[in-house]
């Protein structure tokens, strides 16, 4: 990553969630000198002052999710962007993970030179067509190889062994972060179409929310709205249409109570489907560096084949494999706290599913394949 | 594992269709109407943009099956089903079809299901 590419990181990423704070919003704090009695009284009466106007969180509007579909989306761009940006909760569905599709269609359509930026799923692209090429030239050589073995090999074939030698070399030793942006042949003609195609019909991405992401924003946070009050998001998180039909080890509630964990450590939380676990846990979040850790929920029967087999997946992509246990509450105590939740009105559902989670608690361990032989030190 | 019920199959299929035809520049792509154990379900077929594997032929089309990932678990009886039903409709059966698993953050992740055991492919 180049330092331009870090120094736009850091701006665009410079809050960590989705909330308007104070001094930004009404201006910062005076200068303040120690051995100056009036900047003291200036600075006490501006503190003092922006404690007296609204948090700007309450007068601003809130980024809209609307439940479609069975699906929590976001399909204001300003507001995507928002929540992507600030915290980095949702993907864009047509996008790897930041909502960058609908830019970058319009800039293929605006720009006929095909200049564009590259976007990651672009530098992605580039960087399996030159794999493709690699082992085009890979077989050719082990044929040669072959030959070689036979003992057919002509003057011709000997000379073009040598070549191919060089260049496979050449492509081992390229660094694999670095490379050239698509020519003009390699842009997929198929994408193109469909890109057209869907503009004339105003096709649009839209940002899509996990229920944990959802439930954090709402319930945790308060920086998005949406229209049904936090019980019903709750029963429609859990997959519920009663809460009384919830139990101890119901899934979201699960994954709730470990995002939630997580997320108030600091950890940027995203999930982890793509490595066969529930989450991945990013320092600071996706551009600045790759996901440490993978999180995997404990399911109450272990099966240990499946635990090797993820270690094997989440060790290949250089990833610790952290095995979560949730301990949870009795049917009996969670029916009585379900039963108070549903009892007390709308003002009283926030600290009534926090007597709920509260009854949750979150323990890890790191499970590392450990082979004898190679890790003496 | 308790299911979730946030999804409908319906949900599957779409998102999976608009993925292959915007994200990954499929063409023709096409639903089928299934029945997998007595349930109605759809599945895809599409031309990917280039060979998925070396040994495909040029613009060879493919079997998708869009499945929710909150669905819970799956079994042999099952999978051999999809294979029969593309018997049924297409009077031929694959050799592999493509499992599109949906995960509700709109991630899709491809997997091959073969039928049978397959020689590994070389990386």
């Amino acid at each position: 990553m180049g330092k331009r590419n870090r120094i736009e990181n850091e701006l665009k990423h410079k809050n960590p969630l989705p909330f308007v704070i104070s001094t930004d919003y009404y201006g910062s704090l005076p200068e303040l000198y120690p051995h100056n009695p009036i900047s003291w009284a200036y600075f006490l009466y501006k503190y003092i002052s922006l404690h007296a106007k609204p948090v700007p969180q309450s007068i601003l509007p809130l980024p809209q999710v609307d439940f479609k579909d069975g699906m929590f989306v976001v399909e204001d761009e300003d507001d995507m962007h928002r929540l992507f940006n600030e915290g980095f909760f949702g993907k864009g569905h047509l996008s790897r993970s930041e909502p960058t599709w609908n830019s970058i269609q319009q800039q293929k359509l605006l720009s006929s030179q095909g200049e564009a930026l590259m976007s990651i799923e672009e530098v992605t692209r580039a960087r399996r067509e030159e794999r493709d090429r690699f082992k085009e030239l890979r077989t050719r050589f082990q044929a040669l190889e072959l030959k070689e073995r036979q003992g057919i090999l002509t003057a011709d074939d000997i000379n073009e062994k040598e070549a191919l030698r060089l260049k496979l070399d050449e492509f081992r030793s390229r660094d694999s972060r670095i490379i050239s942006g698509p020519s003009k042949e390699t842009e997929l003609q198929g994408a193109d179409e469909n890109a057209s195609k869907a503009l004339r019909t105003s096709s649009k991405e839209y940002l899509q929310l996990q229920a944990t992401e959802v439930f954090f924003l709402r319930y945790a946070l308060h920086t998005v709205d949406i229209d049904m009050t936090l019980l019903e998001l709750f029963k429609k998180c859990a997959g519920v249409s009663s809460v009384a039909s919830i139990e101890p080890r119901n899934n979201f509630v699960l994954e709730y109570v470990v995002y939630h964990h997580y997320r108030s450590l600091g950890w940027c939380v995203r999930s982890g489907i793509k490595f066969g676990s529930n989450f991945l846990l990013y320092k600071r979040g996706l551009p600045f560096s790759h996901a440490e850790h993978a999180i995997y929920i404990m399911p109450e029967e272990v099966s240990w084949p499946t635990i090797s087999a993820l270690s094997r997946v989440v060790s290949g992509v250089k990833k610790n494999l952290v095995l979560v246990f949730v301990e949870t509450p009795c049917q009996e105590v969670l029916d009585n706290l379900l039963h108070t939740l549903e009892r007390m009105g709308n003002d009283h559902y926030k600290k009534n599913l926090s007597n709920i989670f509260k009854q949750y608690r979150v323990n890890e361990l790191i499970y590392r394949r450990w082979i004898p032989g190679r890790n003496r030190d | 594992m308790q299911e979730s019920n946030r999804f409908s199959g319906k949900l599957s299929k779409e998102q999976v269709m608009q993925n292959l035809t915007d994200y990954n520049a499929w063409s023709s792509v096409e639903e089928h109407e299934a029945c997998i154990q007595g349930k109605p379900t759809v599945i895809l077929t599409g031309i990917p943009p280039k060979k998925l594997v070396g040994s495909d032929q040029e613009k060879q089309l493919e079997w998708v099956v869009p499945l929710d990932i909150a669905r819970g678990e799956l079994d042999v009886g099952e999978i051999n089903c999809w294979f029969s039903e593309i018997e049924r409709i297409s009077g031929h059966r694959p050799g592999r079809i493509t499992l599109g698993t949906q995960n509700d953050d709109s991630t899709i992740v491809y997997y091959f299901v073969h039928d049978g055991i397959v020689k590994p492919q070389r990386n």
